[in-house]
């Protein structure tokens, strides 16, 4: 598989406090990677570094297989663009002018473009309206359009719906996977709101105290993640015998506990473990999505 | 680095702030030739006297001017997309000094026009009056050079304002060289830094050469420091 960056074992520290701690997280090329984690896990830490804006205390990180030391990592840094939190705008400046900025620092040669990335994000008619009255829904997609100067192939955006109304989330996430489906432009997003990151990744990677806990697709948390019957016995080595028996599939979570997935016979079931002398504790359905999943796996509370 | 300094210049010319420091360089220059002309004092060295009034604010202008780079989070945009760290401060540092010396220029211009309508070639020497018109253009790049160091360093709107309180301890540093008997060492020392410098145009400069050499060793110093401290520094 390609991969557009690969990082290994990065760390960043400010004094005493490590935002990142030997993060290693590869983002495949053509993915839409959700960078999911709590406030303070070190997602923005991450993104500031792969855009150049900070440096790795140690470790590194390839972006299209250039090392961050390397001096080509400039150059390779034509190839993205980024969002970092608040949008990057010049603020007495319009939409067009804006963008117009964002050629000449990239030297393209003209702005033949710029009516097309305006009706991309749906800014085309704001005219001479300054970017200083505009909504924050419309900065951020100003924001967008702007690190989407010069048709870069991989996008970091980091919390891009923060602030956005409905009708914007739902425009936003059409945008995004236009941008990928159409333009192949592979994405590394970070967000809070898990639902919506859950409609539109291929690939996600949790973070949390500066590490990557667990990556993975999109497929492989469905499966995570799919319905299924939560059951507690006093022997699991019975019901997995049982199980077999019935040809059901399941997983085994521990000596007690073991998830059952489809639609088994419950009554058959209680039958044949009675049988065995094997006694049901509870019974309950099990149906995780993305946001259980996280906390499942990097608990609750807070890294603030 | 070309393309960063012209997107410079074109942000500088559409901020009023900026078109209004070129046209006080003509207010300031008709006012201070109007005043003196007024109060019977005009001569060919009173348009230097306005000089420390305009540098302060140009540097408060041109430091804002950087600071905004920051407060926006625009410095972004241009590191995301692969510009070198030098290309940023640099191309920061010449149009900071393009932003000097118009101005200054324009009122140089101006002033020369007003004290020829009213005083005519009186009392001119020209080649002393163009060596005060070098040494205050090469104090005016150290300003720049100073004002680009402290916005870039700062790193924020407070990097705007900073400028303008540092000059006044050289203010102070200039008032004690004219009014106190200091040494010749301390005295060289505090003559070096560029506003005592404007201050001692009100006449002709007697050490233009070592005035307009050190104004070059402190834009050299300031923009190597600062240069060396923004590719090491993290932003936000």
């Amino acid at each position: 598989m390609d991969y557009v960056l690969k990082t290994n074992n990065i760390c960043k520290q400010y004094r005493n406090y490590k935002a990142l701690n030997g993060l290693t997280m590869n983002v495949p090329k053509g993915s839409i990677y959700g960078f999911v984690g709590r406030n303070g896990a070190g997602k923005t830490t991450l993104i500031r570094m792969i855009c150049g804006i900070q440096f790795p205390t140690s470790g590194g990180f390839e972006l299209y297989g250039v090392n961050n030391s390397d001096n080509k990592i400039s150059e390779i840094r034509r190839r993205i663009g980024a969002v970092v939190e608040t949008p990057s705008v010049i603020t007495y400046l319009t939409a067009r002018e804006n963008l117009e900025i964002q050629y000449d620092i990239m030297g393209l040669p003209d702005y033949s473009d710029i009516d097309q990335l305006l009706e991309l994000v749906g800014l085309k008619n704001t005219g001479s309206k300054l970017v200083k009255n505009f909504s924050l829904g419309m900065r951020q997609r100003l924001g967008i359009a702007v690190s989407l100067c010069g048709s870069p192939d991989f996008l970091v955006l980091d919390e891009p719906i923060n602030g956005l109304d409905p009708q914007g989330i739902i425009e936003m996430r059409e945008l995004i996977l236009k941008l990928n489906r159409e333009k192949n432009i592979t994405i590394l997003i970070s967000s809070h709101i898990l639902d919506e990151l859950s409609k539109i990744a291929t690939h996600y990677g949790f973070i949390n105290n500066g590490q990557i806990v667990r990556e993975m697709s999109a497929e492989e948390l469905q499966n995570e993640c799919r319905k299924c019957i939560r059951i507690k016995v006093t022997d699991t080595s019975v019901l997995t015998r049982v199980l077999d028996e019935m040809g059901m599939d399941y997983k085994v979570i521990d000596k007690e506990n073991a998830d059952i997935y489809g639609s088994p016979d419950i009554t058959d079931l209680a039958l044949s473990l009675w049988e065995e002398k094997c006694r049901i504790i509870t019974v309950s359905e099990h149906d995780e999505d993305l946001e259980g999943f996280f906390i499942s796996l990097v608990g609750g509370g807070s890294n603030e | 680095m070309n393309k960063l300094l012209k997107v410079n210049m074109k942000l500088m010319m559409r901020r009023l702030d900026v078109r209004v420091c070129a046209a006080l360089g003509i207010i300031l220059a008709i006012f201070e030739a109007a005043v003196s002309k007024h109060t019977d004092t005009l001569d060919w060295y009173g348009m230097f006297e306005m000089l420390i009034m305009f540098a302060f604010t140009l540097s408060a202008v041109g430091g804002l001017f950087i600071s905004r780079d920051y407060s926006l989070n625009t410095i972004r945009n241009k590191l995301t997309v692969g510009h070198k760290r030098t290309s940023v401060y640099l191309a920061n540092q010449i149009a900071e000094s393009i932003f000097f010396c118009i101005p200054v220029m324009i009122y140089f211009i101006t002033s020369v026009i007003a004290d020829l309508i009213l005083i005519g070639a009186k009392g001119a020497k020209p080649s002393d009056i163009i060596m005060n018109i070098a040494v205050a253009l090469f104090a005016m790049i150290a300003l720049s050079a100073l004002t680009t160091f402290i916005s870039m360093t700062v790193k924020n709107s407070a990097g705007g304002v900073l400028p303008l309180i540092t000059f006044y301890p050289m203010l102070m540093l200039a008032a004690m060289a004219q009014e106190l008997e200091l040494k010749e060492s301390t005295l060289n020392l505090i003559n070096s830094i560029p506003i005592p410098q404007l201050t001692i145009l009100f006449e002709p400069d007697k050490d233009a050469a070592m005035h307009i050499l050190s104004s070059i060793a402190i834009t050299v110093v300031f923009t190597f420091a600062g240069t060396a401290l923004f590719r090491r520094s993290d932003l936000k």
